[in-house]
């Protein structure tokens, strides 16, 4: 048996694709077990009884169409003309749309090819050091992960079982004071550095608003349909596939309808990825659930940890680990066995799921590992130890943040109660 | 033996594509009508909801495949190595790892499938034709098998981005 665990260990080392070593272990697992493996099968088979997994493919093929037609140019040209006035305007209008097209396109290491580009450029033109605009922007790809429809969030509420409109809602605050808390530092870095403010002119805004008509709508019929309770989040995801595809290849004509099947290519092939990680691992986790690990788990840190501070504080430490690696296989992986130990300790799940998208982002970039860091020593060929240290200023406010968020269950239980959202 | 097997792989590449295209659309415009229907007409297709979940699994497959091709599955990134004969051998370590699970995955899916003929129900109508449960179980087995091939596929031949 520990021949097996070490070869698997081994394997994951040399680069192993993640399925491969959970169907591996679940095979060896079930054969253990005496347990036929096509019990294996008949978990995975449960994918297609979960009604919200259509949102997963829908919006993963949005985004991806978003980010290969000139949206992105056209929603920081309009963030640019309604903010540039501001000390700092130029970033916070950044922050702003990183954030929304990072939400829309499923937090999946986009933001930054797309639009790392173009705000490097307007950034370092309005005089912002060259370390400030690259931690911005390695900020800035993962920063609308909490916000809707981020796909991130819709995958932990599949997998931990709760409303993903509940957990929507439950991210947005924190989101929003996280956009506040990085403008107000853009600001003092603005007002220290000098950067200029350009006065508010209703040309240019008219301008970016009539380019960007087709576009501004999205966000107000997809997350006002979500929180206004209209649509679902499946409901949501085939509105928007349609809309985008309509408006992008109809109207905007930006991506030729040749192009089309090799975006559907490229989405479909981040999803596959996906769910066959997530097909695998639903078998892998009924296992450990049968086999009572959470509350073995659960027992062995009750002798170490008492109370659900010092748990909150070992959950994060070893989420920012784990997030760092790989962050979908993350959530499928992990989830399922933390969510019953949370429990026990008393941790609302709704809570859980806003604390764990917030490590989620912090851990894309999280030294030595997370994926921005790398994205962006790609994008802008510079060596991965100046990207740590121009990140780091980002890291610490999301980091104090995430205290925030962990101690104060009600930045993320307020807006769900609020709303009544089941 | 790549250069044999590279007609086969952009054949599966052209089948692949083509279904994906065309599921990935019929579902778009299946879940998009379905939304209309429900929210102005309070009525709906009632086959649609469960075909479409199906079809999710269905277009999940087909990306894996993808990702198979391409050397896009999640797995742990190390830095490059620069010897590359060192490097190719982890491409085949990775590959082979992710061919096996991928066959002992169809193998189990194939015995899930049996069971299903046996034991199995209706999943949904569309009039007079009715979708049995062991068809959507073939198609497990078959999504591995493809996946699988595209794996031992790429032990043999270089990668799709490199080709191009």
């Amino acid at each position: 048996m520990s021949l097996f665990f070490i070869g698997l260990v081994a394997l994951a080392a040399l680069g192993a694709p993640i399925f491969a070593l959970l169907g591996g272990l679940s095979l060896f697992l079930f054969h253990q077990a005496q347990i036929e493996s096509s019990a294996l099968i008949i978990e995975l088979a449960r994918l297609a009884d979960m009604p919200s997994l259509i949102a997963v493919p829908l919006f993963t093929f949005a985004g991806y169409l978003l980010a290969e037609s000139n949206a992105p140019q056209r929603l920081l040209d309009l963030a640019e003309a309604s903010l540039s006035w501001l000390p700092g305007g130029i970033a916070v209008a950044s922050l702003g749309a990183c954030a929304l097209f990072t939400a829309f396109t499923g937090a999946s290491g986009v933001t930054i090819i797309a639009l790392g580009g173009i705000i490097y450029a307007v950034l370092t033109r309005q005089g912002y050091s060259e370390k400030f605009s690259l931690g911005l922007i390695t900020t800035t790809g993962s920063l609308g992960l909490l916000f809707p429809p981020s796909l991130p969030i819709i995958l932990y509420a599949l997998v931990a079982r709760i409303s993903i409109n509940k957990l929507f809602a439950a991210t947005l605050i924190p989101g929003f004071f996280l956009l506040i808390l990085l403008s107000i530092y853009a600001a003092r870095v603005s007002l220290r550095g000098g950067a200029p403010t350009t006065p508010f002119q209703w040309a240019s805004f008219k301008k970016a608003v009539r380019a960007a008509a087709w576009e501004v709508p999205l966000p107000f019929l997809i997350i006002g349909g979500i929180y206004g309770g209209i649509f679902t989040a499946s409901e949501a995801a085939a509105v928007m596939a349609f809309y985008v595809l309509a408006v992008e290849i109809l109207i905007y004509r930006d991506v030729k309808i040749s192009a089309v099947p090799e975006v559907m290519r490229k989405s479909m092939t981040l999803v596959g990825a996906i769910l066959i990680v997530l097909g695998t691992a639903l078998g892998l986790t009924n296992y450990l659930i049968e086999a009572e690990i959470p509350n073995r788990l659960f027992a062995w840190l009750q002798t170490h940890i008492s109370g659900p501070h010092e748990f909150l504080i070992l959950l994060n430490v070893f989420l920012l680990i784990v997030n760092m690696v790989e962050i979908f296989s993350a959530i499928i992986i992990v989830v399922p066995i933390i969510v019953p130990i949370a429990l026990k300790y008393g941790i609302d799940p709704i809570h859980l799921g806003s604390l764990f998208l917030l490590n989620l982002e912090i851990g894309y970039m999280t030294p030595p590992m997370g994926l921005n860091l790398f994205l962006s020593s790609r994008r802008f060929e510079k060596p991965l130890s100046e990207l740590y240290r121009a990140a780091f200023p980002f890291w610490l406010i999301l980091a104090f943040f995430l205290m925030l968020v962990t101690y104060f269950p009600g930045l993320s239980l307020w807006l769900p109660r609020v709303l009544k959202i089941q | 033996m790549g250069a044999l097997l590279k007609p086969i792989e952009k054949t599966l590449f052209l089948i692949e594509t083509i279904l994906l295209v065309v599921f990935l659309l019929a579902m778009i415009f299946l879940a998009f009508f379905q939304v209309l229907l429900r929210d102005f007409f309070h009525s709906g297709i009632l086959w649609a909801d469960p075909l479409l979940r199906h079809m999710v699994v269905w277009l999940g497959f087909l990306g894996a495949a993808f990702a198979a091709s391409q050397g896009k599955h999640f797995a742990w990134e190390m830095p490059r190595p620069k010897n590359p004969a060192l490097g190719r051998l982890l491409g085949v370590v990775s590959n082979l790892s992710g061919a096996l699970a991928a066959f002992f995955l169809a193998l189990a899916a194939r015995q899930y499938a049996l069971e299903e003929k046996t034991y199995g129900h209706t999943l949904f109508r569309i009039g007079d034709f009715s979708f049995p449960s062991w068809a959507s179980a073939d198609i497990i087995w078959l999504g591995f098998l493809l996946v699988g091939s595209h794996f031992a596929l790429r032990i043999f031949t270089p990668l799709q981005e490199e080709m191009k």
